[in-house]
This record gives structure tokens, C-alpha cells and sequence, in this order.
């Protein structure tokens, strides 16, 4: 069986490796202790602190006869290599205008760290990914990142990406709030 | 009007103003809620329905579990696990915006009624440095071995049985942006990269919703997403880079 990325367990106050052989053996054993009763002090107090931490796994007992050893949740990485994209600068857009081959956006820098739109751009539609296309019309928000990407392979390079944000509905509570800012800003306008 | 091409160039001349100094090998960001959940109806196929997630994205998303404790998915940018008590959306691929936008829809919209009493925004980073000197300078000014009496002298061994720093936490908790919470630093070693040495830097930005008895949804929960993800990811950042700094300043003596 493929050796697989080592996940870490703690045991009592040292660390050592811990290998799954495979997701399977993991995910079953993830049940396993997932479905454990708390009759153990200690498996107990573990089950607690893991309702009580917002850390990026949960820790929880491997098994009561072992009750100080702890996993992280996450299985074994077996899954499929996929290219990783490291930025190296990201715009926020709006789309102001669509043609027929390309839409112009205006940009604001995020990773200086801009407020305002101070650029323009026009990119092809082309560059728009399929799951994308029904999100492009006036108006819409979207994220430009360009940086390296590196295939699993190894190889890299410079690569432009398009995504639009899937951006929540406007609650009923924001709409109102909006409203008062809107009243705010425009009693405070002194027109002569 | 812009030119395209010229963007492209300028932007490899000189990062913004809060990246950090070392360009991390993975950099991942998930938010993480504490409450009550149902993993059963955390499939894929239910996010592509209520249009959460493209249809393409489920077709190729891999499924590892769908079990009435443990659900768990992953397309080419996102990560999803869901347990009785805890919902975790992961993702390593700019822009990390994308994430937020899905937890605040996933909860704002489709399930509000989740009683969510924790709030997690994380960054996990992992990060080369050159040499074992480095990773060692780190260890020593993050928790310096001399503190340990007389055993400081055995600390670091030999090359086959090197010792030192292997986890450090540091914790803020006087905060003005919440009542109760803390942001939590974690730096360990890294095993995670090629590279032979490294460091992995994990921040945990934690607020409290209330007590878990009398939370009754999640709307607290979804704005503070809403509003505070990518201050939480620069201010991460930011942390980060203080340990990255450290590796900088011994690199250069």
C-alpha cells in the first residue's frame, strides 16, 4: 500500500509521527472514536476541549484504553495532486462595461491595500472560467490574482486568474442599514 | 486604460505592503464554527443545488465521507468537513475571499437557524528557511533554551539527535474588536515541505458568540465572517511575519 503524509499524534506532552495506510483506515478509524462514549475522565475532557477550540482540526482521543493520545481529524493527503498558486498580486473588479469579445472592469489594488478603484482594464471573455459565465454582466464582482503556479509536477509558470464572487443576497437588516446611512450622509449635506 | 501585459510585469517588480517577507510554501485559510451541525446534509451535491458551488465543481469535487458524524469533500479550491459540533471550510487557492463568500452564504442564507456559539478564522502557513541555523536562531529567540537550567546544555544534541524548540504558543486576549475571544500564534518546525528545513506558523483568530445554551443561530456568527475575514487573514499575516522576520534577521547576521 502507498505510503501516505504523516499526520501527527500527541502523546501525553511529546509529539511522534503516526502514518494511516490509507484514507479508509483513517475515516474508520475517525468513526470509531467519533463514536465512542465519554465514560473515560479523560477522553472526556478532550471531547470538551475539542467543542471548545476553533483550531484548524479537532483533536480528539484515539481511544479510551489510550486516552492521552489525540488526532487531528484530517485524513491521510492521498488525495489527487493539484496545481498550487502562489499570488503575487490580486485586484478586486466591477464590471462597467460588456462587448463582444471583452468586458472593462475597474480595479482596486488589494494587495496594497486600497479603498477606491484608481485602474481600468479590459480583459477577453476568454479568460472568464465556464462556471463563471452566468455571473459576468454589469456590475459584477470579481477577484483578478496573478501569480506562479506549480504544477505536481514541479513546473511553474505565471498564470492570470479570473473569479467571480458568489456574493450573498443583501439581508433585509443591511438593506435597513444602508437606508440610515444613506439619511446620514445626506442630512449632513449642506446645500446652498 | 490599463495594458495587461504591463500589470503583469510591474506586479513581479514588488509585493504590497502587508505581504510577507518570505513567500510561504502553502498558505491556507479556513473558518472554523463550534456548534450544532448535521454532516449528513453537508454533501456536495446539495451545495451545487442551492448553486453554492458550481455544478462543474461537484462533478469533480472527491468525496470522502458522508456519514451521520463525519462529512467531508474537496473540489480544486475548497476543503469541507463537517462533524456534530464542528464545521471547518478550508481553502489554500486565491483569491481566499471565495471562501468567506461561501460560509456566509452557506449560513446566512440556507442555514441560519445552525446555533453557532464559536468562531474560528485561521491561516496556516508553511515556510522554508535556509538552514538548520536558522530554524534553530528562531526556536532560541521564541524560547530560549538557557531558561531551562542546566539541561539547556543538552537541549540541542547532536545532528542525529537534534533537540530545541518543537511548539510555542502566544496568546493575545485584550482585544477591541470583540468581547471575548483571543488570537493565538502556534509556531512549530515544519515537516511539510520538500525543503529540509522549515517552519509552519499556525494563527488561530477566535471569538466567542455566547454562551453554547443560548445561542439560537448564527447570525452573529455569519457577520463576523462577513465582516471580518480579511482583516482577520492580514492581521494573520502580519503575525506571521514577525517569526518570518526573525528568520531574516539571523539570515543576515
Amino acid at each position: 500500500m502507498a505510503e501516505t503524509a504523516s499526520q501527527y499524534i500527541d502523546v501525553g506532552s511529546t509529539r511522534s509521527s503516526w502514518r494511516a495506510e490509507s484514507k479508509d483506515d483513517f475515516i474508520e478509524y475517525a468513526l470509531k472514536r467519533l463514536a465512542r462514549d465519554d465514560s473515560d475522565a479523560v477522553d472526556a475532557d478532550l471531547y470538551r476541549e475539542g467543542r471548545r477550540s476553533t483550531t484548524n482540526f479537532a483533536v480528539i482521543p484515539i481511544h479510551a484504553s489510550e486516552s492521552d493520545k489525540m488526532l487531528p481529524v484530517f485524513p491521510p493527503e492521498e488525495r489527487r495532486r493539484r496545481p498550487t498558486l502562489v499570488p503575487l498580486q490580486e485586484w478586486e473588479g466591477h464590471v462597467i462595461d460588456i462587448s463582444e469579445h471583452h468586458f472593462t472592469a475597474r480595479l482596486v489594488d488589494m494587495t496594497r491595500q486600497e479603498l477606491i478603484a484608481r485602474e481600468e482594464a479590459d480583459f477577453e471573455l476568454d479568460e472568464v472560467s465556464d462556471p463563471d459565465r452566468d455571473l459576468l454582466r454589469e456590475g459584477a464582482i470579481f477577484r483578478w490574482t496573478i501569480g506562479y503556479e506549480t504544477a505536481p509536477s514541479g513546473s511553474k509558470k505565471r498564470v492570470s486568474q479570473l473569479v467571480f464572487r458568489r456574493l450573498p443576497k443583501w439581508t433585509k437588516k443591511e438593506l435597513a442599514q444602508a437606508d440610515r446611512d444613506a439619511d446620514k450622509l445626506l442630512n449632513g449635506v449642506n446645500w446652498e | 486604460m490599463l495594458h495587461r501585459d504591463n500589470r503583469l510585469s510591474d506586479a513581479t517588480g514588488g509585493l504590497g505592503d502587508f505581504a510577507m517577507r518570505i513567500q510561504p510554501e502553502i498558505d491556507k485559510a479556513n473558518v472554523v464554527f463550534v456548534g450544532d451541525f448535521n454532516p449528513r446534509i453537508f454533501r456536495v451535491d446539495w451545495f451545487a443545488a442551492q448553486g453554492l458551488l458550481p455544478e462543474e465543481e461537484a462533478t469533480s469535487a472527491e468525496v470522502d465521507i458522508v456519514h451521520p458524524e463525519l462529512s467531508r469533500f474537496s473540489t480544486d479550491w475548497l476543503v469541507v468537513q463537517v462533524e456534530r459540533h464542528r464545521f471547518l471550510a478550508e481553502t489554500s487557492v486565491p483569491p481566499k475571499i471565495r471562501l468567506a463568500d461561501l460560509v456566509v452564504r452557506l449560513f446566512g442564507e440556507y442555514l441560519s437557524h445552525t446555533p453557532v456559539h464559536l468562531v474560528g478564522i485561521n491561516r496556516i502557513v508553511h515556510f522554508a528557511v535556509p538552514d538548520m541555523d536558522t530554524l534553530d536562531r528562531i526556536g532560541e529567540r521564541l524560547a530560549p533554551q538557557d531558561a531551562w537550567g542546566e539541561w539547556a546544555r543538552q537541549i540541542k544534541g547532536s545532528p542525529e539527535h537534534h533537540g530545541g524548540m518543537q511548539s510555542i504558543t502566544m496568546q493575545q486576549t485584550l482585544l477591541d474588536d470583540r468581547d471575548k475571544g483571543y488570537i493565538r500564534a502556534k509556531v512549530e518546525p515544519s515537516t511539510k515541505l520538500k525543503a529540509s528545513f522549515a517552519v509552519n506558523v499556525d494563527v488561530n483568530d477566535h471569538y466567542v458568540i455566547g454562551n453554547p445554551s443560548d445561542v439560537t443561530g448564527c447570525e452573529n456568527a455569519v457577520s463576523l465572517v462577513s465582516n471580518r475575514f480579511e482583516d482577520s487573514l492580514k492581521r494573520s499575516a502580519w503575525i506571521i511575519d514577525q517569526v518570518m522576520a526573525l528568520a531574516q534577521k539571523t539570515k543576515n547576521g
